[in-house]
């Protein structure tokens, strides 16, 4: 039998509902149709581990180990009575039927997994910062779960070992045998060659999506759609593997390094093909192929390397945890009394080292990089326009030259750098959205905040535009 | 077997988090300029 009931590390996570607009909850109480409880979240990096709910929408909702007893017992025939009973003999504590009603009107019915008479009202839903925007499905569930279960036998012990070794030994080979040269060459003689680059580097980035589908389905999980959208200013693909939370670490971890055994597997793939063709260029794909699996460990952004950090300490969202830290921090450094933040104090010591320097680093990146965006927007994107309309016109003399290698390599450049141009926009407006609803709802029922706000908002922007003006980054569209 | 009562105050900070979807990303698909730094820095390494 449990014990304590202790706080748990977790944000808030829906706003309580405003004064006479709590919905009616059905008597007696249950879960919401559709909402499934998955259990205990595994290898916590919490000293007390959270556990999860899933919506129907999709939706995973940590919740405190009190809230998930209570939840737990919901099955509708129950009074708030015997939900008190029952989770006080789970926990060894008293809970009394009123706090149990409590719970369930205030901090449970709010997340949107308990029924309502009536017409519920709007759940709510993560909008996490700098997450995947503008997807589309090019794999719908059902096919991304079909493509993960044939692939899984791709990580039996025995083939993974195979992979990596055979791996490890064409490495060796394509950075020790100087043959690379022959494939730039290639590239030099006939600049089409960077399509069949382009090409191979996409492919093998769909590829990797499919490993981490494959991966998740090997450890009892079923992912969800792979697709692709915008990730900050990149086109990106994904694979939504939310299903993964409710694996064990190692399960959360094999899901997150699946894209990148099968970007070895697609090596291994290349090096058959140069075995039996001898194009150069091919182990060029290769190297490209290294240097983007390089990037994917950055633990920086959403890509693999995030998720792996995230996994190895047992804090499903790292990003979360940036305003707690920050504001723990800021208040250390101005000696200003705060309560200490169950977000913080909930992890456990290592976890709670690990995310602290991964925010003490991630935050200036990323403010940095956010801040050189910002300063160079009109000159960056005006480098993108130049770039599309230069592709553009190539493209149309390629076209008219019979030139269709060269025109596909053009049509790839042109569009790509117009989404990367559109990507740019999206991301500061997104930024700014979010600064102004974050601003306005913070500053509701105070005119004279709001008026500072404003103010404050307008003296950025002015100084902004002028800053632009005088590095001349309007001018030579 | 008496056991302590919950407190208002331990209720209330009872939380809960609504987790991001897991989305696996790779951004592979990018100018072909930018394939074209990779390929020359992979050269210069390489050679």
């Amino acid at each position: 039998m449990s014990t304590a009931t202790q706080p748990v590390s977790s944000q808030p996570a829906a706003p309580a509902p405003l004064p006479g607009t709590a919905p009616q909850l059905v008597d007696p109480p249950r879960l919401a149709e559709g909402v499934e409880l998955l259990g205990e979240f595994k290898d916590s990096g919490d000293s007390q581990p959270p556990s999860l709910v899933r919506r129907p929408d999709g939706q995973v909702i940590q919740l405190s180990k009190l809230l998930y007893l209570v939840a737990s017992h919901l099955d509708g025939t129950r009074s708030a009575t015997t939900i008190a009973e029952l989770v006080s003999g789970d926990l060894g504590r008293t809970l009394s039927a009123e706090q149990a009603r409590y719970v369930i009107a205030e901090k449970l019915a709010p997340l949107g997994i308990i029924a309502i008479a009536g017409q519920p009202p709007a759940a709510p839903t993560a909008d996490p910062l700098l997450a995947l925007k503008a997807r589309g499905t090019l794999l719908p569930a059902r096919a991304a779960n079909a493509a993960g279960t044939l692939l899984r036998p791709l990580f039996r012990p025995p083939v993974v070992l195979a992979v990596i070794a055979v791996a490890a030994a064409t490495d060796f080979w394509v950075f020790t045998s100087h043959q690379l040269a022959a494939g730039l060459a290639q590239i030099l003689r006939d600049p089409a060659g960077l399509v069949l680059v382009a090409a191979l580097t996409v492919l093998s980035a769909a590829f990797h999506e499919l490993g981490h589908a494959a991966g998740c389905s090997y450890g009892g999980g079923r992912p969800g759609r792979i697709g692709a959208g915008i990730y900050l200013i990149w086109p990106s693909f994904f694979t939504n593997v939310t299903d993964s939370y409710r694996l064990s670490r190692a399960g959360r971890l094999r899901t997150d390094l699946g894209g990148l055994y099968f970007n070895l597997i697609f090596i291994l793939a290349l090096a058959g093909l140069y075995a039996a063709t001898n194009a150069g260029i091919l182990l060029l794909v290769i190297v490209v192929i290294h240097l983007e699996m390089i990037e994917q460990l950055l633990p920086f952004a959403r890509f693999d390397g995030y998720f792996i950090l995230s996994d190895i300490i047992g804090v499903p969202d790292l990003f979360a945890r940036i305003p707690p830290i920050l504001k723990t921090a800021l208040a250390r450094a101005t000696r200003r009394a705060r309560p200490a933040d169950p977000r913080i104090t909930g992890m456990r010591r290592k976890a709670r080292v690990a995310v602290t320097v991964w925010v003490a680093v991630t935050v200036p990146l990323l403010l940095a990089a956010l801040g050189y965006l910002l300063l160079h927007l009109p000159a960056i994107d005006r480098a993108l326009w130049h770039a599309t309309a230069t592709q553009a016109r190539q493209l149309a003399a390629a076209t008219g030259a019979g030139q269709y290698a060269a025109a596909a390599a053009d049509t790839i450049s042109m569009l790509l750098a117009g989404l990367s141009g559109a990507g740019s926009l999206y991301l500061l407006g997104s930024l700014a959205r979010r600064a102004a609803t974050t601003s306005w709802r913070r500053t509701a029922g105070r005119p004279a905040r709001r008026l500072l706000a404003a103010a404050a908002a307008a003296a950025f922007l002015t100084a902004l535009a002028l800053y632009w003006t005088l590095q001349g980054q309007f001018s030579g569209w | 077997m008496s056991t302590t009562a919950i407190t208002l105050e331990e209720l209330e900070s009872e939380r809960a988090e609504l987790l991001p979807s897991r989305e696996t990303l790779c951004c592979g698909c990018r100018p072909c300029g930018f394939i074209a730094i990779d390929v020359n820095v992979a050269v210069i390494v390489c050679l």
